[in-house]
């Protein structure tokens, strides 16, 4: 426990845990009945409708937010790492796409939120089945350009999966183009329980963190891992399907939220380097507090009407970036 | 025990050999230069030697034991790898890159302890990289970047190094006092290594063995003295040498 490392990592990761706390204080006492802390207190112990709106609204929307936030920020550095491409981000390789298929396929047949939950998550699997086989073909997926021909074939795969929406789009009848304009801009205002997004969260977490010194050393290139003792091949098949079985449940919860699984592993990055044994957790807490922050000014901005979050998070998003890259570069 | 040993070993590129039926054996203490022309399968005979490709043919073996029933770990513990070019797509500093080569001896959960430190600032003071530690590597010049991933590797500890052209990217002065390290590493406990080199003179100087890749599957090898002849070197690299002799030893001048 002495070691001067571990000890600030931990010392970080409490920091950022902190702004969680916070940030979840925050969402649940804004909204249509603005709560200071004693009343949300207050609010908390007592029953009525006060007990009612945080518990049974506020609460898991915010968690729910927390949940995805934290997902697509873990997927988004595994898939960085995996892809050995600062580009990728949880949808590279179509999962999205997908999902989103089998979501507004749900909608224009008029089914109901269980179908449209079930057709996003299957959509998405099937994405993930097809990348993965197509990139498998031909034995490659040891060799060395698996990385590259992943990133093709899910870049293929997911204009395919765009062409499809927009057909989808082109032929719905304009009062459910709003819905599915929103899903696909992400938005928690139909998401569901957020229970099983957060065990995911913490089962994906708690799965990678004894593989993060493998994937810092992946980052080095896959011979060089290799030379010291790392089983790439099955180091790759794990992270692949871990971060795509996370980016499906994510996109399931709330649609496709762009940039959080871009951007959050960055920022870690610029500011506390590429150990991933504090990148991965530090990604999560940091993608599960802005995602959290972005949901609650969404709702509240201009209430009683609500933006998708996703215009929140690109948003705030693309300025602190540019802003964090400028400053590393001098 | 033979640090490594190869029976009937034979390697392809594509459809090209670069050795066939090889039986090699390095032991402790011995320094092998591996030699030939650009695109021969230096690089590749390493790699397969390292367990990183398949061989087409015959077995491979560390301190006794085949290559492919030890797992990545225990080969990582025993044979270590200079790669010709280092790849930093992702940011690290000078330490943290350096404390890699202790990769091989943590567990799953485990973290580097104070020794595994100590270890790696070891390794950068012989390299004169210790001023560098918290400098990120990108930064470095091409020289440094080669020193470091020398420290990495004596980081790492293993008792065979397999070296990709240690000597790339460094000055007379660092190519001299690199190979002095080597050669002196070589020679405490049970130790020996394998380097490819582009340089005659440095492999004469610093290696006591040498195996020459002739191309279409033909090698050659033996002790300096068995090998190193303007025939043989002439034969090697298609060009004709001049040898000179002085009571400094010997060198090969291309005419």
């Amino acid at each position: 426990m002495a070691n001067p490392l571990q000890k600030r990592f931990i010392l970080i990761l409490i920091g950022l845990a902190s702004a969680a706390v916070i940030s979840l204080l925050w969402s649940l006492s804004r909204g249509s009945l603005p709560l200071s802390l004693a009343e949300l207190w207050h609010a908390w112990n007592h029953p009525g409708m006060a007990h009612q709106l945080v518990t049974e609204l506020r609460l898991p929307r915010a968690l729910g937010a927390f949940a995805v936030g934290g997902l697509l920020a873990l997927a988004g550095a595994l898939m960085q790492t995996l892809l050995r491409n600062p580009l990728a981000d949880p949808y590279v390789l179509g999962i999205s796409g997908g999902a989103a298929v089998g979501a507004l396929g749900a909608m224009l047949l008029g089914l109901g939120s269980f179908w449209l939950t079930s057709g996003s998550f299957l959509g998405a699997l099937l994405s993930m089945l097809l990348v993965f086989g197509l990139a498998h073909g031909g034995g490659s997926w040891a060799g060395r350009w698996t990385g590259n021909r992943l990133l093709l074939t899910g870049v293929v795969v997911s204009a395919g999966w765009t062409a499809l929406i927009s057909f989808m789009l082109a032929i719905s009848p304009d009062n459910d183009l709003r819905g599915m304009i929103f899903w696909l801009m992400g938005d928690f205002g139909q998401a569901g329980n957020p229970t099983f997004a957060l065990l995911v969260l913490g089962a994906g977490l708690l799965l990678c963190l004894p593989l993060a010194r493998n994937l810092t050393l992946l980052g080095r290139g896959e011979l060089q891992a290799q030379a010291l003792g790392v089983n790439v091949v099955r180091l790759r098949w794990s992270i692949y399907l871990i971060a795509a079985l996370i980016t499906a449940v994510a996109v399931t919860q709330a649609g496709s939220i762009g940039f959080v699984g871009l951007v959050v592993p960055h920022l870690i990055r610029l500011a506390l380097g590429n150990d991933q044994r504090l990148l991965l957790p530090a990604s999560v807490l940091l993608g599960g507090t802005l995602l959290l922050c972005a949901d609650t000014l969404a709702r509240t901005v201009i209430a009683p009407q609500q933006l998708p979050v996703g215009v929140i998070t690109a948003l705030l998003g693309v300025p602190v970036f540019l802003y964090l890259l400028r400053r590393s570069n001098s | 025990m033979a640090l490594l040993s190869t029976n009937r070993l034979a390697v392809t590129i594509g459809q090209l050999p670069i050795c066939q039926s090889l039986s090699l054996e390095i032991n402790a203490g011995e320094r092998w230069a591996l030699l030939g022309r650009n695109g021969i399968g230096k690089s590749t005979l390493l790699h397969t030697l390292a367990g990183l490709r398949p061989a087409l043919v015959g077995e491979i073996a560390l301190q006794g034991e085949s290559l492919q029933s030890l797992k990545p770990q225990q080969v990582a513990q025993r044979l270590g790898l200079l790669f010709q070019q280092q790849d930093d797509s992702f940011p690290s500093t000078v330490l943290e890159t350096a404390l890699i080569g202790r990769h091989p001896y943590l567990k799953p959960w485990q973290w580097e302890s104070q020794t595994d430190q100590q270890q790696a600032l070891t390794a950068l003071q012989q390299l004169q990289l210790e001023p560098l530690a918290e400098r990120i590597t990108t930064t470095l010049s091409g020289g440094e970047r080669q020193r470091l991933a020398i420290a990495t590797l004596l980081t790492q500890e293993p008792a065979l190094m397999l070296l990709d052209e240690p000597t790339n990217h460094l000055d007379i002065h660092h190519q001299v006092a690199v190979l002095n390290l080597l050669q002196q590493w070589s020679q405490t406990g049970s130790r020996a290594l394998l380097m490819t080199l582009h340089d005659i003179n440095l492999a004469l100087r610093y290696c006591t063995h040498a195996m020459l890749l002739l191309g279409g599957g033909e090698v050659m090898m033996g002790s300096n003295e068995e090998v190193f002849t303007t025939a043989n070197l002439e034969r090697l690299y298609l060009h004709p040498l001049h040898r000179l002799e002085g009571e400094w030893g010997q060198a090969y001048l291309p005419r």
